[in-house]
């Protein structure tokens, strides 16, 4: 069965976004051992899951990416390349290149893309989509990465959990720009 | 400081179910490590006295392995701060209690030569002391649980400077920050 992986940037103190979504506390300035990490990840991805919220922010961020001579490069192309699957209850049709929009049960939806054949399925959230996902138990390798700030509120991913959720670490990455990549499968 | 992934020291009732029954040899072997830069230890109330009714009893008991008496002997050697305005005194060897101006007592602390101040659990006197800019590092044992819900580590913004990692055989991550200077 194909693998859903979970890849998002997260705060020391376990938050995937500020109270309204800020993203300020997060460390860019990527150097080739975090970029060399996440295309390593994406190697047998060929499906992005994705809720809508982020994916109003995502899509067109990479179309526009790839327009320009400093952000066409690899990853880009593949961000825009790679089939996505927007869950939503208030789009009906999508209007995004290599993307359809998905209104049924998100469970049933995700579970028939696991059984069908292929490659593994990414998804870098947004924050609501993330918890349903988790609460639902349908993530089977998580990629926290682990920036270098707390931001005291904001919002979680784990909270719509009823209870414990006990991982197992598969491996660590410290990388030169001061996040860590901790990789955890379901125990 | 043990802490789940999704940033709690304790379930929201304090309850610590989620750490680890199995101490392994490594984990103690870190701990008696990080221990060793410090010469002194600032407890709050309820974690002196967790420890208090525990550490002096077993370090006189043979069932401990041997890395796990040598943290016994280190912990009960070594000089220990109580922070409390409730308690009135403390038994456990080489502790001592301060009771009033906590911040001004902590500041003095830092000032006097000697090797580093280590913080146990204790989340409020933590979140006290890091309101007022008194920790210069954050040893996070972080665990591969998350909770939902919790009493948080941080309870306002700030930003790290990640200075390195460690991974124990359990499936701990242990992660090293120093407060950035910005």
């Amino acid at each position: 069965m194909r693998k859903l992986k979970l890849q998002m940037q997260i705060s020391v103190d376990g938050y995937v976004a500020g109270p309204n979504g800020e993203m300020d506390w997060m460390s860019w300035g990527w150097g080739d051992d975090i970029k060399a990490y996440v295309k390593d990840l994406h190697e047998r991805v060929d499906t992005i899951v994705m809720g809508r919220k982020l994916a109003e922010g995502f899509i067109p961020h990479w179309a526009a990416a790839v327009q320009t001579p400093e952000g066409n490069d690899e990853f880009s192309q593949k961000m825009v390349n790679t089939p996505k699957v927007v869950f939503s209850k208030t789009l009906t049709e999508s209007t995004w290149d290599n993307t359809i929009v998905a209104t049924g049960d998100l469970v049933n939806e995700i579970k028939k893309l696991k059984a069908a054949g292929g490659g593994d399925i990414v998804t870098y959230g947004g924050a609501g989509f993330a918890s349903a996902l988790i609460k639902a138990g349908l993530v089977d390798d998580y990629h926290l990465f682990v920036n270098p700030a707390a931001i005291g509120n904001g919002m979680p991913i784990f909270k719509m959990l009823d209870g414990k959720l006990s991982l197992k670490l598969v491996k660590a990455h410290p990388f030169e720009v001061g996040i860590v990549a901790l990789n955890y499968m379901q125990a | 400081m043990n802490v789940t992934v999704d940033g709690f020291m304790a379930a929201p009732d304090g309850g610590l179910d989620w750490h680890l029954q199995n101490w392994t040899t490594d984990m103690a072997d870190l701990l008696a490590q990080q221990l060793g830069t410090a010469d002194t230890i600032l407890l709050g109330r309820n974690t002196y006295s967790a420890m208090a009714g525990y550490w002096p009893a077993v370090s006189t008991g043979l069932s401990l392995s041997r890395s796990d008496l040598a943290y016994a002997t280190m912990i009960n050697s070594y000089q220990k701060i109580v922070c409390s305005t409730t308690l009135k005194c403390v038994y456990w060897a080489n502790s001592r209690l301060i009771s009033s101006n906590i911040r001004t007592e902590i500041s003095k602390l830092k000032q006097q030569p000697g090797k580093d101040i280590i913080i146990y659990g204790s989340h409020k006197l933590v979140r006290y002391l890091s309101k007022f800019n008194l920790i210069d590092e954050y040893l996070l044992w972080l665990y591969p649980v998350s909770i939902g819900r919790g009493i948080a580590l941080f309870h306002q913004p700030q930003k790290l400077r990640f200075v390195g990692s460690h991974i124990l055989s359990s499936g701990v991550a242990v992660l090293k920050y120093s407060i950035h200077p910005d």
